[in-house]
């Protein structure tokens, strides 16, 4: 069962996109965990609120939303396009669109775990002579890195899977916004691609597969509580 | 910006003016989406209190498959249908591919984990109040199953609101199995795909507008109904 | 030397306590809940008074009038809490230098190598928090907290979570800490056990507020502190002086201002100084000297008040010599011999009641 080049590439892509989009939203969502996990601030339930947003709205209404902030004439594409950053049509865009989309999972997973760490302990922490945020990175952090992987591998389950979004914002470019999703879907449309259908669909399913089963794994090793499981 | 100014006001006309084409989309869409959130409730609400309650043989399977189908990205479970569907298909003979049928069947699929995940968590929670005294009581599993599933009503009604707004949410797989034919299986979220990808934003606007309303309202809903239920019976 | 003068108000509970302290040890003394751990949680930094001043040895650690209120990590003031909390993630060994990196090699003043050797942690260093003792754990939490060279150590209850051979042990090496590494210490504990072991300075807190504070003999005697001490615990705390040891018997000789007592043998040697605990059930009374008895300590003493009526029983105070008895007996006996203040009695304590867990080395 060898890919043509063709299919490479799109899994190539797929994954490209995928790991930038949980790479670059891995630090906020570690932020994000963290002040809602351990601060109490006016506007808390709003922040919660929004970062949920993009689980409870339908992806296409998100990716129209995207197309309209970054989108070339957007307000924060037109300013982000004097830097050389530019997301309309390109595979930044669909980089950009499943980081969305599973940060509110990355952010879940790791603020059960961050929740998990015993304050006390960070208070101990401070009486021999660590700041706050040396006792985040020498204490909080390391007892809670099983939410970090879990939610990363969450978010990247998601990103390979993301279809309303992406075809949304981005459209359906081979070979720059065409990931694993959306070019099994353009060859169902499309008569005599069956072979390649079958193959990539398989793919998909296989990558899934191992995500799903190495979450699995790491709740099982570390009796880390949030997964989305039935 | 001025773009979306004029657009929005376009997509305000449309929704005011009941413009048919957009109306009938939206009647499709609640329709197909009903069919489904409901269909997965039937057999997802007994399955999860069935799993939360008793071990049976198989009970590793269903689990194992039903995370699976979770995981899985959607057009994975539209292709499937659709390969189920297709003329050369084993189901190929019902002739239901391209039809809003096809739609309810794979969401139907597509919600189905979500609806049995969410009962077994509130089955599991109210089982562990009401063991012992089903025990002691010596009452049939079936009953048990009945009487939790009625006691826990309003929070089962939630999950066929979360079910069914999951449902018009979905674009991948009804795209693969509906075919987004014009007037028979044009959704919400398909025709706003098909609109933008045209460049043609009014309408696409105003069938978000409307989406994004159906399910804000249906998560208002089930989050009113979630406090009133926990008020009245703490 | 530590100054403290705050008032903290969390939740409905109100702290208001002003003392000041030179001891070596000092005992925060009093019943759960009283506000013990949140007075000694202000000393750390860890909560915030809403006014007043905190010193140890003349360093300001928070006033509220001139804005100061340095952060934990500022303070360089160790905590032993009561369950440890060591760092589940890291050995002992990473856990002792996880506060020894963070100080400033120039203000370490304690050997790593004497901390381990005095706390019995060198077959520990290299093992997990999860796979040790409560008596491990509280040892490694202990070293843990004297490495990172605190100005002062304050222990939250260290022996609470755990069994009695436990606290025995932990309690011989905070003896032994005390003795050898002249670091101030601040020891919470309910247990008036623990306290007459270790305190040379109490201080009482109750009900949100100090209720009496000074040298531990003189505050335990008050008649009013007897009550605090809870009915089961009531009694005195003679100071004296090792006078002799006998060997043949394993009886030790206990002088003081007043007589002299007999315990079963301290491992002690003459001239040392110790304070003994007498509880109030322990104690008899004669109006005349009984022979033939085996009551080993026979005390002549004067009656000074009947103290706490409950019920059938009494407390009657005596004098003894400079000291102070309480003997708990019924009323009965109290009218049956006559007891009223300024009779001359004889006090009777029985020398196995006054055993180890009863006395402290001052």
């Amino acid at each position: 069962m060898m890919l043509s080049e063709e299919e490479f590439g799109v899994v190539a892509l797929s994954l490209k996109v995928g790991l930038w989009a949980v790479a670059v939203s891995l630090p906020p969502a570690i932020a994000a965990a963290y002040v809602l996990a351990r601060k109490r601030f006016a506007g808390k339930a709003l922040l919660d609120a929004a970062i949920h947003l993009p689980l409870v709205l339908p992806p296409v209404v998100v990716g129209f939303l995207l197309l309209e902030l970054f989108g070339r004439r957007g307000p924060i594409g037109a300013l982000l396009e004097p830097l050389g950053i530019e997301f309309a049509f390109r595979w930044t865009g669909a980089a950009l669109a499943a980081a969305i989309m599973g940060f509110p999972l990355m952010v879940r997973a790791i603020r059960l775990s961050i929740q998990a760490v015993d304050t006390r302990i960070e208070l101990a922490a401070r009486t021999l002579g660590a700041s706050p945020l040396r006792v985040f990175l020498t204490v909080t952090l390391p007892l809670a890195w099983p939410g970090l992987v879990t939610g990363a591998i969450l978010a990247f389950a998601r990103a390979l899977g993301e279809f309303g979004a992406t075809i949304t914002f981005v459209s359906n470019i081979p070979g720059e916004t065409q990931t694993l999703p959306l070019a099994i879907y353009t060859f169902t449309q499309t008569p005599g691609y069956d072979a390649q259908v079958l193959r990539l669909s398989l793919l998909a399913v296989a990558l899934s597969l191992v995500a799903l089963a190495l979450s699995e794994w790491l709740v099982r090793r570390t009796g880390a509580t949030e997964t989305a499981h039935a | 910006m001025r773009d979306i100014g004029a657009s929005f006001q376009l997509a305000m006309r449309l929704i005011a003016g009941g413009d048919a084409p957009l109306w009938s989309i939206v009647a499709l869409s609640l329709e197909v989406s009903l069919a489904s959130a409901i269909l997965a409730c039937l057999i997802g609400l007994p399955l999860g209190a069935l799993i939360a309650i008793q071990p049976f043989r198989g009970r590793r399977a269903a689990v194992v498959t039903l995370n699976t189908l979770l995981g899985l990205p959607s057009v994975v479970v539209g292709l499937v249908v659709y390969l189920l569907l297709s003329r050369a298909g084993p189901l190929g003979s019902w002739g239901i591919l391209f039809t809003p049928a096809a739609i309810v069947i794979a969401q139907t699929i597509l919600v189905l984990p979500i609806v049995t995940a969410l009962a077994r968590q509130f089955v599991e929670d109210a089982w562990q109040e009401y063991r012992e005294l089903f025990l002691s009581f010596g009452v049939s599993t079936l009953r048990a199953v009945c009487t939790l599933l009625w006691d826990l009503r309003y929070s089962l009604l939630t999950v066929v609101m979360v079910a069914f707004g999951r449902a018009a949410s979905e674009v991948g797989a009804v795209m693969i199995v509906g075919g987004n034919i014009d007037g028979v299986t044009r959704v919400m979220t398909t025709a706003i795909a098909l609109e933008t990808s045209k460049g043609d934003l009014p309408l696409a606007l105003a069938l978000g507008i409307v989406l994004l309303l159906v399910v804000l309202a249906l998560n208002a809903a089930a989050f009113a109904l979630r406090e009133w239920s926990a008020k009245r019976h703490g | 030397m530590l100054e403290v003068d705050v008032t903290l108000t969390q939740g409905g509970f109100r702290l208001d306590a002003v003392f000041a302290a030179q001891a070596p040890i000092v005992a925060l003394f009093g019943r759960s809940g009283a506000g013990k751990s949140t007075l000694v949680n202000a000393i750390a930094g860890l909560v915030t008074p809403d006014r007043g001043r905190i010193a140890v040895e003349g360093r300001t650690l928070f006033d509220a009038r001139s804005g100061i209120d340095l952060a934990p990590e500022d303070r360089r003031v160790g905590y032993v809490f009561q369950d440890a909390l060591l760092f589940p993630h890291l050995t002992v060994r990473a856990n002792l230098a996880y506060g020894e990196r963070l100080t400033p090699p120039h203000e370490r003043y304690v050997d790593r190598a004497r901390v381990i050797e005095l706390l019995d942690l060198q077959r520990l260093l290299d093992r997990r928090p999860s796979g040790l003792s409560g008596g491990e754990r509280q040892r490694a939490a202990i070293g843990r907290a004297l490495l990172a060279s605190p100005r002062l150590l304050l222990m939250d209850e260290p022996l609470a979570s755990l069994d009695a051979a436990r606290k025995a042990e932990i309690l011989a090496y905070v003896e032994l800490l005390r003795d050898e590494l002249r670091l101030p210490i601040v020891y919470v504990s309910h247990s008036l056990e623990e306290v007459t072991r270790l305190a040379d300075h109490v201080v009482v807190i109750g009900e949100g507020r100090v209720l009496a504070e000074g040298a531990l003999a003189a505050v335990m005697a008050r008649p009013d502190m007897a009550m605090l001490a809870g009915r089961f615990e009531a009694g005195t705390v003679i100071e004296a002086r090792v006078a002799r040891v006998d060997e043949a018997h394993g009886l030790t000789t206990l002088a003081f201002d007043g007589g002299e007592l007999v315990v079963p043998n301290l491992d002690a040697l003459p001239g040392e100084p110790v304070r003994a605990r007498v509880r109030a059930r322990d104690v008899s009374i004669a109006l005349t000297r009984p022979e033939g008895i085996s009551i080993q300590n026979i005390l002549e003493a004067k009656v000074t008040a009947l103290a706490s009526e409950y019920g059938a029983i009494v407390d009657v105070e005596m004098s003894v010599g400079g000291a102070t008895l309480l003997a708990r007996v019924t009323r009965k006996a109290v009218a049956e011999l006559g007891l009223r203040p300024g009779l001359g009695v004889h006090a009777l304590v029985k020398a196995v009641a006054i055993d180890r867990r009863s006395v402290g080395f001052a």
